[in-house]
């Protein structure tokens, strides 16, 4: 029997069991995946918490936290590519693997942004921040770490409904932080802070706003995993619609801000 | 249909590898369509052209649709072929570099995109200097990165790995060039001139990954992965 005759044969079999080893292993992957993602959840308000009071210990440890976080993305990418090598995984099985190795990446970088903000603060130690950038941190803050549990939810519980909501929810952080650059330009203007701290703290908005970028494409590759919707095919789905659109007509849709567009552009997937 | 090693399934096989061979080559015609929005994003540093922006977008469409068609290929294989060894190594690098690949494309089209603020670009000549040698610097690195993925070199590969000079002193430069900066626009001037440089600094950072990846590829070493993380 051939390995295409096996598969056919597999195919046909009932259901394998969920406690067979195989899926004791995949179990746990994922569960690593869903501890990964838990402690990028609490080092959001870690980070924003070293940046409002100036804690620098806590700005050090906010950095050295990070390499668990890279050891652990690292043992899951090991250990899907162990399974992908060694069980030949199918359908539901493959798309579970390959959910938790884009995760895992996905998990990673927003760790990372979370350095970036720890290392921002200490670039900027001892400004002064005026009560309504502070605010609206706060803010931002607690909406990243909102999404990031909501699209960890989805991911655990398997819910493609919460995760395809995950956009649409982004779109409050994204209105914070177009809230946020435009009091940075204002406190500059009226001559309450210095350059320095005001480009680090439009630098420390994105960060947020990335955090949110990659919940939401957390989402999309849980909707992968539970429909096998490919995410991808969004960005077909743009290309289509952007053809329909008049060529050379007005581009829509970029926040500018007093004539500059912080983000340059459309947000890296 | 699988691929075996019985004589009767001879040509199976062999269009399982050329398969293979044809995602590699696909991954390196996206690297091309990349390369061309790197082009055109040196060209906005330097001239400020806002009629680039129509191309770059029509490109930038071609490499997400690319990014689409080899995903799904990708997947097609580990479902059909379930590869193993080498041919698995190769497949899931394919998914990570395509990725990578779709960022960079991103990243140039957001420099591309600052063509209307060009003269905040420029507003300080010493600053548009630094930027403009990033914008070299982070191109060739890309450069290297491909051709390594094209010729499995592991040497040029490998040389990706010394953390550009160049990249790290213009970085330096310009963050103190910013922090000099004066006036009513300086924050504007500041934040597009952040703004080209991170992501020229990110472009080279993926081209590190890239020839990560490459070494993975010919090493199968998980340990060449953990540039990956950082």
């Amino acid at each position: 029997m051939n390995r295409a005759q096996q598969r056919s044969s597999r195919d046909n079999e009932p259901m394998p069991e969920r406690h067979s080893p195989f899926h004791q292993e995949l179990d746990q992957v994922q569960a690593e995946v869903v501890r990964l993602a838990a402690m990028v959840t609490e080092t959001i308000p870690r980070a924003t918490d070293v940046l409002l009071n100036g804690d620098m210990a806590a700005a050090q440890s906010v950095i050295e936290d990070d390499d668990y976080l890279d050891v652990l993305s690292l043992e899951i990418e090991e250990r899907c590519y162990q399974l992908l090598a060694l069980q030949q995984p199918m359908a539901t099985d493959l798309r579970s693997i390959i959910t938790a190795l884009r995760l895992s990446s996905e998990i990673e970088r927003s760790g990372d942004l979370m350095v970036n903000v720890a290392k921002a603060a200490r670039r900027m130690y001892g400004a002064d921040l005026a009560p309504r950038l502070r605010g609206l941190i706060e803010k931002m803050s607690e909406e990243a770490a909102r999404l990031f549990k909501r699209c960890v939810d989805a991911y655990a519980e398997r819910n493609a409904g919460l995760a395809a909501a995950l956009d649409d929810m982004d779109d409050r952080l994204d209105d914070l932080h177009e809230d946020f650059i435009q009091a940075i330009f204002e406190s500059y203007q009226g001559d309450t802070m210095d350059l320095q701290p005001a480009v680090q703290l439009a630098l420390i908005g994105r960060y947020y706003e990335r955090v949110g970028d990659h919940a939401v494409n957390i989402g999309d590759r849980v909707q992968y995993m539970v429909t096998g919707w490919l995410p991808e095919h969004a960005g077909a789905a743009r290309l289509e619609a952007r053809a329909r659109r008049s060529e050379g007509g007005p581009m829509t849709g970029e926040l500018r801000v007093n004539g500059v567009d912080p983000n340059g552009g459309p947000s890296p997937s | 249909m699988s691929p075996v090693d019985s004589a009767d399934n001879r040509p199976t096989r062999l269009a399982y590898r050329e398969e293979l061979e044809q995602l590699r080559l696909q991954v390196e015609l996206m690297a091309v369509r990349v390369d061309e929005n790197l082009e055109r994003m040196r060209s906005v540093l330097q001239t400020g052209d806002v009629s680039l922006r129509s191309a770059a977008y029509a490109t930038d469409d071609e490499i997400d649709a690319m990014n689409v068609s080899l995903t799904e290929r990708c997947y097609s294989i580990l479902r059909l072929e379930s590869p193993v060894a080498t041919d698995l190594r190769l497949v899931v690098s394919v998914l990570r570099v395509i990725g990578e690949l779709e960022r960079i494309g991103d990243l140039a089209l957001r420099v591309i995109n600052l063509a209307p603020d060009h003269h905040r670009l420029t507003a300080d000549a010493e600053s548009h200097a630094i930027v403009t040698v990033l914008a070299e610097e982070s191109v060739e690195r890309y450069r290297v990165a491909v051709e390594s993925w094209a010729t499995l070199d592991p040497g040029l590969a490998q040389s990706l790995l010394r953390p550009s000079s160049a990249v790290e002193r213009a970085m330096d430069q310009l963050t103190r060039r910013i922090r000099a900066l004066q006036g009513p626009d300086a924050v504007e001037v500041a934040l597009v001139l952040t703004t080209a440089a991170r992501s020229l600094d990110r472009i080279a950072d993926h081209s590190l990954v890239l020839g990560a990846r490459v070494r993975y590829l010919i090493s199968g070493d998980s340990a060449h992965l953990a540039v990956e993380v950082r």
